[in-house]
């Protein structure tokens, strides 16, 4: 049949003149290597690709088909224009594309299909006369190039960011084809960047997301200049080898490369260390973290396919896997996502058999239905799961521990296994390895303690669940300790462990040089649970925070149950034994949690803070009085004690004592009303010739004794410094001063709210005494914070809470637990400002060297 | 006191009496007679030693053996009635005494010490007791 039959038009209406197809020559290539003597000039070429129909069952045969054809012209430039889908041929064309038409003679017009079929080209040369106002695709790239130059955007804080993501789908491409899998489509789009006088230099990163890239060589155009940002995400990046050898001279703060098949790659991501010097951070992830994120789970195994699936149908079956070196999977369905990761284990390793081999699932994760996690070399204990626990783990009777959202599930949440997914690789998790190396990174060696507190935080366990609470791991974990410092360790710090029991006092007793050992806040319930440590020679002790400690209601019970075992201790919970047991003093004592509100912002400091300036009294105290409020105060400040006892001094004094009462000091009760004050006005008026003070908030201790919601009585003592405007230029002098507050708490002020007005007082004593040597020596030893600092919000952080804080902040200062929590008040638990103001502590050498451990 | 009615001076008068009564009675027993010193507190009073708590009449006994042979001389005495509703007519008074201390080979140190004392079937009992040491606890 003649094609000239079939001659027609192409009009783009865009503007460009039409293209007129009307096939002058005749002669059509098909399954031949030559066009012999025809010269394909500067017409346009028609290219028909016989699939025959074969190709739609794929999701996007074009794409294929045009992978294919890329592939076969290995970087020449083509650009193919009205692209036509047919249900057995679809056809386009192009001009100015010799070199790529001579690559597919090469081929024999035959393409071969990612999926393995191949599929004949037919081409016509010279299809159309070609002028130069037609439609031509390395201009419209240009142009839309120089476009989007003019439009840099801002991502993640990068600015002059030019976004090629999706590039061919841009609406202005409509009629051709635009790809930048085909190398020299992007080298002519990198060249028109690169070439861009007006704009180029605004450029400080690129995103060529989601573009079938495979090779980003004609990047090298932009080497030696250090972007902000390259975003190769969700391209066919496959060859780490070639993308190092192609980004050799690129350098960017971030590379982004997710969603490429290399990241998938087992080899990843040891495959682009060459590219180390050239990205600081992968995928928001830092270059020398990137190993760490590595999960099989994510890049070797596939759950569908890989290993056998062992559930309550063919349990027999497990035994096959007796020998296997291999990894198994656990899968706990979870569609609902009631259980976070640290109560899946926690409830995994209830019903583990403690008896029986270590476990130590690695590479947890959630994949939206499921908890996944791998494990190996664990037969027995995976035997014990699988046919005693009839593949389900088991859930605690409900008790306090329990959650109530759990409570009402059923009693065991069942899980099933795929064992032999994934070939054990040599840089896979190997929990013996790991551990021994965590352990290397805890110790410090100038004063040989092992910092394991919160062991399963350390950096490099990600991956890896070391469950302290069974007694097996543990102990291989203290024969690791036990074997590295045989005699060169003096303190084991295993605090926040979720530890229950040990036994491993065998091992632990070849450490020569073992003298403390702190299991402060573990899970330890009773002291028979620890009993065989008593061997040891230890010194020193922590067992703050485990259960155990609520069994004695008086800190001597406490001390005697412990003694009894370990009987050579000279420091328990970080009190010298050989001074008053249960007698050291505590900063504060709280009779109810609730109460806990009070001593911040609620009212005490508060009151102290308005109270300091003596003009301001009547102003700022106000509030707190009613008429029936009393005022009574007492000043035993004796001049005699004073080193400096002179005439200005004694009229310092004085203004405290012309209010004082003593009851002693009367001959009979007819002077009690003397210095009685009642009502609000009156209470003012003498509270404001009282001299203007300074309170050092940090000296405070408090004790609140009483409190039920409704009415509280606080007794604080402490240190403040006499601060009139009179006196600024003699000597500073402190008193020692201690206030008791009984207060009426307003019914509707439940929970307070944050008003000081809801809160009266009802009675209120004031006493100045002299300050002892010791306090005077640390007054003020911390600095007062500003006053817009002091007033942040008092943070609604539970006990527990707050004692993390504090251990958090000891295990990072360093310093002795009295000055850290100091530290943390003064900041008023906000983490972050108790730091600075530590930083700030430490540069203002205002720290003792008796502060630090 | 400026504004006073008779009602509030008597019961301020009686308050101080029984102040300098009770802490008389209290240190005495406290420096000599220690093993009765439980019988000045109710079943549910609440104390703290140097913030050293102990709830309840048994634990403050058991507290108070375990600590060493005293010797307190009272310096100072104050006290004030605690008229507020919550107390209702229950007599309730605030008494704040201070002094020095000495302590079973320790040195002599300034107490301070609050109780909130209240009439129960005649006799003062203590319903809350904070005793503090004057030292810093660094």
């Amino acid at each position: 049949m003649d094609p000239r039959l079939h001659r027609y038009v192409l009009n783009f209406s865009d503007g460009s003149q039409p293209i007129q197809v009307d096939y002058p020559d005749t002669r059509v290539f098909r399954n031949c290597s030559s066009y012999g003597d025809r010269v394909p000039g500067l017409s346009w070429n028609e290219f028909c690709i016989h699939h025959q129909g074969q190709l739609e069952y794929l999701q996007d045969p074009k794409q294929v088909i045009l992978e294919a054809i890329f592939d076969a012209i290995d970087g020449e430039e083509l650009y193919p224009v009205a692209y036509e889908r047919g249900r057995r041929v679809d056809k386009f064309l192009a001009r100015a594309c010799k070199p790529a038409i001579d690559k597919l003679f090469a081929q024999k017009l035959c393409l071969s299909i990612s999926t393995g079929a191949s599929i004949q080209i037919s081409v016509q040369l010279g299809v159309a006369a070609n002028s130069s106002k037609q439609i031509s695709p390395p201009l419209l790239i240009s142009q839309e190039v120089s476009r989007l130059m003019e439009r840099l955007e801002v991502h993640n804080g990068v600015r002059g960011v030019l976004n090629l993501s999706n590039f061919g789908a841009n609406p202005c491409f409509k009629s051709i084809v635009v790809s930048l899998a085909n190398v020299a489509t992007l080298r002519h789009v990198c060249s028109s960047i690169y070439h861009n006088d007006d704009s180029f230099s605004a450029v400080n990163g690129f995103i060529f997301a989601d573009n079938q890239m495979k090779s980003v060589d004609p990047l090298k155009l932009f080497g030696d200049v250090e972007y902000g940002l390259l975003d190769l995400s969700g391209n066919k990046i496959a060859s780490a080898v070639r993308l190092c050898r192609e980004l050799k001279r690129i350098r960017a703060k971030e590379l982004k490369l997710a969603n490429n098949p290399i990241t998938k790659s087992s080899k990843y991501p040891n495959s682009i260390k060459a590219l180390q010097g050239n990205f600081s951070m992968v995928d928001g992830i830092p270059y020398d973290k990137l190993h760490t994120t590595y999960t099989p789970l994510n890049h070797d195994i596939d759950l569908e396919s890989d290993g056998i699936r062992i559930d309550w149908t063919n349990k027999w079956k497990l035994a096959d896997f007796e020998q296997s070196e291999d990894w198994h999977a656990f899968l706990v369905p979870d569609p609902m996502h009631l259980m976070t990761e640290q109560r899946l284990f926690r409830l995994f390793f209830i019903t583990v058999n403690q008896m029986l081999t270590e476990i130590y699932p690695c590479y947890y994760k959630f994949d939206g239905k499921e908890h996944i996690f791998l494990a190996r070399n664990c037969f027995e204990q995976i035997a014990y799961l699988v046919h005693s626990c009839n593949l389900a783990i088991k859930l605690p009777d409900a008790g306090p521990m329990v959650d109530p959202d759990v409570s009402v599930a059923p009693r065991t949440i069942p899980f099933y296994m795929r064992m032999n997914v994934s070939r054990f690789k040599l840089h896979h998790v190997d929990p013996q390895e790991r551990i021994t190396k965590c352990i290397q990174k805890c110790f410090v060696a100038q004063n040989r303690v092992l910092k394991m507190s919160h062991f399963q935080a350390t950096e490099g366990l990600k991956g890896l669940w070391v469950h302290m609470g069974s007694t097996r791991i543990l102990n291989n974990i203290l024969s690791i300790i036990s074997r590295l410092y045989m005699s060169n360790c003096s303190e084991i710090r295993l605090c926040n462990n979720s530890i229950l029991r040990i036994d491993g006092a065998r091992v632990l007793s070849r450490m020569g040089s073992l003298k403390a050992l702190d299991l402060g806040h573990n899970w330890i319930h009773d002291l028979e649970d620890i009993k065989s440590l008593g061997d040891l020679p230890l010194k020193s002790l922590r067992l703050h925070g485990n259960p155990l400690c609520g069994k004695y209601s008086l800190p001597n019970d406490y001390i005697q149950a412990v003694l009894k075992i370990f009987p050579q201790l000279t420091t328990l919970d970080g009190v010298d034994l050989s001074s008053k047991p249960g007698q050291a003093p505590q900063k504060n004592f709280l009779c109810d949690i609730g109460a806990y509100e009070l001593l911040g912002d609620v009212f005490l400091r508060n009151y102290l803070r308005d109270f300091e300036q003596a003009e301001e009294r009547a102003n700022r105290l106000m509030k707190y009085y009613t008429d029936d409020s009393i005022f009574t105060m007492t000043c035993n400040y004796v001049m005699g004690r004073s080193q400096s006892f002179n005439a200005q001094l004694f009229k310092r004094i004085s203004k405290y004592t012309k209010h004082s009462r003593d009851i002693r000091k009367w001959s009979d009760y007819t002077k009690a009303t003397n210095e009685f004050h009642v009502g609000v006005m009156e209470i003012i008026g003498v509270l404001m010739e009282l001299p203007s003070v300074v309170h050092d908030f940090i000296s405070l201790q408090t004790d609140v004794m009483h409190f039920n919601g409704k009415s509280a009585f606080i007794h604080v003592t402490g240190l403040l410094r006499d601060d009139s405007p009179s006196t600024h230029n003699q000597e500073e002098l402190y008193l020692a001063f201690s206030r008791d507050f009984v207060l009426k708490i307003d019914d509707q002020g439940k929970g307070f709210g944050k008003e000081s007005r809801r809160l009266k007082i009802v009675n209120d004593h004031l006493s100045i005494m002299n300050p002892s040597r010791n306090q005077v020596k640390s007054a003020f030893k911390v600095c007062p914070l500003p006053d817009n600092r002091l007033m942040t919000p008092a943070s609604e952080d539970s006990i527990d809470a707050k004692n993390d804080k504090l251990i958090i902040f000891l295990e990072l200062t360093g310093l002795t637990s009295p000055w850290c929590t100091r530290i943390v008040e003064t900041a008023e638990w906000d983490f972050e400002l108790a730091t600075k103001l530590f930083i700030d502590m430490v540069e203002k050498k205002e720290l003792p060297d008796s502060a630090f451990h | 006191m400026k504004i006073c009615s008779q009602e509030l001076k008597t019961k301020v008068e009686s308050c101080a009496h029984t102040a300098e009564d009770f802490t008389r009675l209290y240190y005495a027993s406290f420096d000599n007679r220690r093993h009765q010193l439980g019988r000045l507190y109710l079943d549910n009073a609440v104390f703290s030693w140097n913030g050293n708590g102990a709830n309840g009449r048994q634990m403050i006994e058991r507290y108070f053996l375990e600590l060493p042979s005293s010797s307190h001389q009272m310096n100072t005495l104050d006290a004030q009635p605690i008229l507020d509703a919550a107390v209702g007519n229950q007599l309730t008074y605030l008494v704040m005494a201070s002094g020095t201390v000495k302590y079973h080979d320790q040195p002599m140190r300034n107490f301070q010490q609050s109780f909130i004392v209240t009439a129960e079937d005649d006799k003062w009992k203590i319903a809350s007791d904070c005793y503090r040491l004057q030292e810093v606890t660094l």
